[in-house]
């Protein structure tokens, strides 16, 4: 068989996974994104803060239910305005940055009510598997997402593209994910269950 | 109570005192740069949602915990 009579063949099995993939956008480190981490210890609320958000989210704004993507986040960026709560974070006793650097957030699937349109929000819940400290465990995400076409005024604040801009909100806790909260001080000061608060915008490739 | 007691008594208060402000200072003390940073980064998203045409509210999830209880981990 000639190559040539091969390629539609070829076109025509690569189509369906390629149309179910749909747009790429991606998320970068820098201002476009916020996500922070607040723990409703006893003695006090933690809130830890990053910007350093990268990843890509597949989806075909027909059908949006079925976009797929990774979200990754340094373990190190994670800043809790403690110095020495930062470093205690990085230990083998909490994240283990060493060997486990980043935490990442795949998203398997949405339930969103409809197709994504310019401008219009939608509440939905994403689903999806979160690893921590090399240990996955599944979690639903409730959002608000919604499509934008870029303009001239979102370029000036820094959207430069088509953007998805989405608002996320889940809890997990800590001992999920093989930290245990110590049996001293620390024990008193944090608390297992830790809110994530993200908000952001990934951009058309 | 003697003059020496009551000396030693405040001299181990003052140094309790200086302790519980070290730890304090080490352990607790929000660095006010990070404040900083933090109200910077929220107004940041706010300018975009603003840009965006969304309702700006960069850390009120309040109406998604509301609307679809967040959910809890399994």
């Amino acid at each position: 068989m000639k190559l040539a009579s091969l390629s539609p063949l070829v076109v025509v099995l690569l189509l369906p996974s390629s149309a179910a993939l749909g747009d790429t956008f991606e998320l970068k480190p820098g201002p476009l994104n916020r996500v922070v981490f607040e723990n409703d210890a006893p003695l006090e609320t933690i809130t830890g803060m990053t910007s350093d958000v990268s990843g890509t989210i597949e989806i075909d704004l027909a059908k949006p239910a079925g976009a797929k993507g990774k979200v990754t986040i340094p373990v190190k960026s994670i800043d809790t305005g403690v110095a020495k709560r930062n470093e205690d974070l990085q230990s083998d006793q909490w994240f283990d940055a060493a060997k486990h650097p980043d935490m990442t957030f795949a998203i398997e699937k949405v339930e969103i009510p409809g197709a994504l349109e310019d401008g219009k929000v939608q509440t939905a819940k994403v689903h999806g598997q979160m690893t921590i400290k090399g240990r996955t465990k599944p979690v639903v995400a409730a959002a608000k997402v919604s499509f934008h076409k870029v303009t001239e005024k979102q370029k000036a604040a820094w959207i430069m593209a088509d953007a998805v801009r989405v608002k996320a909100l889940f809890q997990l806790r800590l001992s999920d994910f093989g930290i245990k909260i110590p049996d001293n001080l620390a024990g008193v000061k944090v608390a297992d269950e830790v809110e994530i608060k993200a908000s952001l915008t990934a951009l058309r490739k | 109570m003697s003059r020496r007691f009551k000396i030693a008594a405040l001299a181990v208060a003052v140094a309790g005192a200086a302790v519980g402000f070290a730890v304090w200072w080490r352990l607790f003390r929000v660095d006010p740069e990070f404040e900083k940073r933090d109200a910077g980064n929220k107004a940041t998203q706010q300018e975009i949602d603003r840009a965006l045409g969304v309702d700006p509210g960069a850390d009120d999830f309040g109406d998604l915990e509301k609307a679809l209880e967040a959910p809890k981990p399994p």
